[in-house]
């Protein structure tokens, strides 16, 4: 029995408060978000010192031999900090391509996905519902309109989910520079992840596997994303609780600091306790990483997570008064982050519904 | 990180498991199925074999008479008698050994220990609380119960209120104002009293629900000898604050358990009411799983912390208002699956019990309703859950404590009401 970070693993998370300290501090993460861009060389810096994207990949096909929990707390530092930096997009694809992929494909692309040489994005949807609007024909060319794409700009390529003509679901690997692909560039609602609705118009793309997709193995790609995001999320909604006990703290009114009062202190107290339910659960789905329950463990993660950072950071801009709705205070940063979050892999609602299939049916 | 018991804890869970099926009654389904009047019977029976196995106070260390299990055999037993919906003693027990006991093994005098732990054991003292009174509620170190010295004696007067089990208690601990000219916290002291004597009464209160699980306990010139004083004059504070802080996480994976078999009935409910297809219902359902879950992984976390000594003395306020929200709103979803059926509210209740129903009480309209009214009382009793926020806010983060107008004397202060 040992549900919790190990020696090691806090070690690893302080390593990388250090550097995120240096690379990502505030000013910093808004200065690269104002472009809508990753921070390329923070980026750089994750895969080359830190193995960012491969620490939970077999030392086999080039990974670090870690367990998801590292790259969960990977993931919740880079939450905490909005650092611009494309992770779990990649997480999800390297998953994708070490799952759906043949040896060919994995020995083709995986290296430089993981160097950081080249990015490969995803959105942040269920692969077979991905599928609902994209198609494919006999040849492998991709019509079809994604919402949003994070990261779309800066990627050399994207994973999709598309119906195949013969029934099932591929998955395919789309070169964001084949013709056919039209990136719609503008705002984001998530300033410090952006991204882009992309149209795929007779793009070609490479289908991995060769074949249809197992479910199960789809499964696995879109949870590995859930588990991801959900720890980004919790570190968000860590960060976001701290920086409104800070400033509650601080600010005075009535001869007092505000966070004497019960009508504030209160608003940081249920942030805190959501994030109390929340984190286990974000641990779990990544302890359960490749197991049976995995992929209903990490909806439950998500669907957790989402709802302690929709509190944290709504809570924090109320913590904050006046000075929380302006641009250059920080909580609008996380609360877009939350509101962006809460539609990823499905909205509360769709993710309960799944809840109720997968756990009440099965109790 | 992994989730699994160390092979002791499995070998002593086999021996509880088997423990309890050899303990029971044949076809046995759970203390709610029962008829009410053979409940109580059964739970004498039931501390008696828990009694003859040396599994009655486990907390203790073997020298009192204890079980001297460690901590994670402590909460393997928890979690079995809690799977099996079966009791750890009598509802006194509770407060007598979890609570009274092991504060007089950590602050009790010699005399203290030898007199009273066989007795709290072999069940000649039946023990109540005494803390709330009507004018200290959350506010507890306001409380005005009032104790003067009389020779070897403490002559007690005033008022305990919300004792649970005191019409079936004979001994009463309870704070007192020894001295009410320094400041609140610090005149207060700890006494055991009888309370087969003529200045105690025993009145009950009927709850909301339309229960009495709890009593007004009233002191008129009532009496306990010097030596029944735990901790010296003054120092009542911290003896109660020892004693509180004496469930220490055993417990932590045991909400997920007994609310989760709630929620299993609540699901049930609904198909037997047919609107398990009712996408709002199934809303509700699963977001009652989930958090079931959620509780789970909490559990086991603070089990991990429990054992390692990592964990953090908030850890029972974020639980208390984890569970008491989540006990209002299922119940609540409860009397949405009922529907117009929750407006008469028929067959077995839920026995008055605080939380959950016994295990085997039926899926009535009555345990649903019962329990959703109850679910009132959650965030109230054991410290509400504004208070708990305040913990949080100020002990988990930081945060200001409001500024305090209640320094000084007490007298002062309740004399300027």
């Amino acid at each position: 029995m040992y549900f919790d970070y190990d020696e090691d693993q806090n070690e690893f998370r302080s390593v990388l408060r250090q550097l995120l300290a240096q690379y990502a501090d505030m000013e910093r993460v808004r200065t690269v978000a104002e472009t809508g861009r990753i921070d390329g060389e923070l980026w750089g810096v994750l895969c080359s010192e830190m193995a960012a994207p491969a620490l939970h990949l077999d030392e086999e096909i080039g990974g670090a031999g870690f367990s998801l929990v590292e790259t969960a707390i990977l993931a919740q530092e880079l939450g905490r900090t909005l650092a611009p930096v494309p992770l779990i997009a990649t997480a999800i694809a390297t998953e994708a391509i070490t799952r759906l992929g043949t040896e060919a494909q994995i020995d083709a692309e995986l290296g430089p996905v993981l160097s950081g040489e080249r990015i490969v994005t995803a959105p942040f949807v269920a692969l077979a519902d991905l599928a609902v609007a994209v198609h494919a024909d006999a040849a492998g060319a991709l019509t079809g309109d994604l919402d949003f794409v994070p990261h779309a700009v800066d990627a050399d390529a994207l994973i999709v989910g598309a119906s195949l003509p013969e029934g099932g679901v591929g998955v395919f690997l789309v070169p964001t520079g084949a013709a056919g692909v039209a990136i719609d560039e503008g705002d984001s609602l998530d300033l410090t992840r952006a991204g882009s609705p992309v149209r795929l118009q007779g793009a070609q793309g490479e289908l991995l596997g060769g074949v249809a997709a197992d479910s199960v193995r789809m499964d696995r790609v879109d949870a590995v994303g859930r588990t991801l995001l959900a720890a980004d999320m919790v570190g968000a909604a860590r960060e976001t609780l701290s920086v409104a006990v800070e400033y509650a703290k601080i600010r005075r009114q009535f001869n007092r600091q505000i966070g004497s009062f019960q009508g504030v202190k209160h608003l940081c107290s249920d942030a805190s306790i959501a994030i109390e339910l929340a984190h286990p659960v974000a641990d779990w789905a990544a302890m359960t990483y490749g197991q049976d329950e995995f992929a209903a463990n990490s909806v439950l993660a998500k669907y957790q997570a989402s709802e302690a950072l929709t509190v944290a950071a709504s809570n924090s801009i109320q913590v904050h008064g006046g000075m929380g709705f302006t641009w250059e205070a920080v909580p609008h940063l996380y609360f877009r982050r939350a509101a962006a979050l809460a539609q990823a892999y499905g909205d509360a609602n769709a993710n309960l519904q799944v809840i109720y299939r997968e756990v009440a049916t099965a109790a | 990180m992994e989730i699994s018991y160390p092979t002791e804890a499995e070998a002593f869970r086999t021996r509880i498991r088997s423990f309890i099926e050899s303990n029971l009654p044949e076809g046995w389904a759970g203390i709610g199925a029962l008829a009410e009047s053979e409940q109580e019977a059964f739970v004498a029976k039931w501390r008696q074999a828990l009694a003859d196995n040396n599994l009655l106070a486990v907390s203790w260390p073997v020298e009192y008479g204890g079980g001297g299990l460690s901590d994670i055999e402590q909460v393997v037993l928890a979690e079995e008698l809690t799977r099996a919906g079966l009791p750890e003693g009598t509802e006194n027990d509770t407060l007598g050994i979890k609570l009274l006991g092991n504060t007089l093994i950590a602050l009790g005098t010699p005399e203290q220990k030898a007199e009273f732990l066989p007795k709290i054991l072999s069940g000649e003292h039946v023990w109540c609380q005494g803390f709330s009174e009507p004018e200290a509620g959350s506010d507890l170190a306001g409380l005005r119960l009032k104790a003067v010295r009389d020779g070897d004696e403490w002559v007690v007067n005033g008022q305990k209120t919300w004792t649970s089990s005191g019409s079936s208690a004979n001994w009463i601990f309870a704070i007192a104002r020894t001295d009410p000219t320094v400041v609140k916290h610090r005149g207060l002291s700890f006494l055991l009293i009888p309370m087969d004597q003529p200045g105690v009464e025993v009145r009950p209160i009927v709850n909301a629900a339309g229960y009495t699980a709890f009593t007004d306990v009233y002191f008129t010139d009532a009496r306990t000898k010097v030596v029944n004083m735990v901790g010296g004059v003054g120092d009542g504070w911290k003896v109660a604050n020892t004693l509180l802080g004496f469930e220490r996480g055993i417990r932590a994976t045991t909400d997920a358990i007994r609310f989760g078999r709630e929620v299993g009935e609540l699901t049930e409910l609904a198909k037997q009411r047919g609107v398990d297809g009712d996408p709002f219902i199934r809303r509700e359902l699963a977001w009652c799983h989930a958090r079931v879950h959620a509780m789970r992984a909490r559990g086991l976390r603070m089990l991990t912390q429990l054992l390692e000594g990592t964990g953090s003395p908030v850890s029972g306020s974020y639980s208390k208002a984890i569970w008491s929200q989540f006990f209002q709103r299922y119940t609540e979803v409860a009397t949405q699956i009922l529907g117009p059926a929750a407006l008469a509210p028929r067959g077995q209740g839920n026995a008055g019990l605080l939380t959950v129903a016994h295990v085997g009480t039926e899926n009535s309209s009555k345990r649903w309703v019962d329990e959703m009214l109850y679910g009132r009382a959650a965030t109230v009793y054991g410290g509400s859950l504004q208070i708990q926020k305040n913990i949080i806010g100020e002990a988990a983060h930081g945060l200001p404590r409001e500024p305090r107008l209640d320094g000084g004397a007490f007298q002062d202060i309740t004399a300027a009401k």
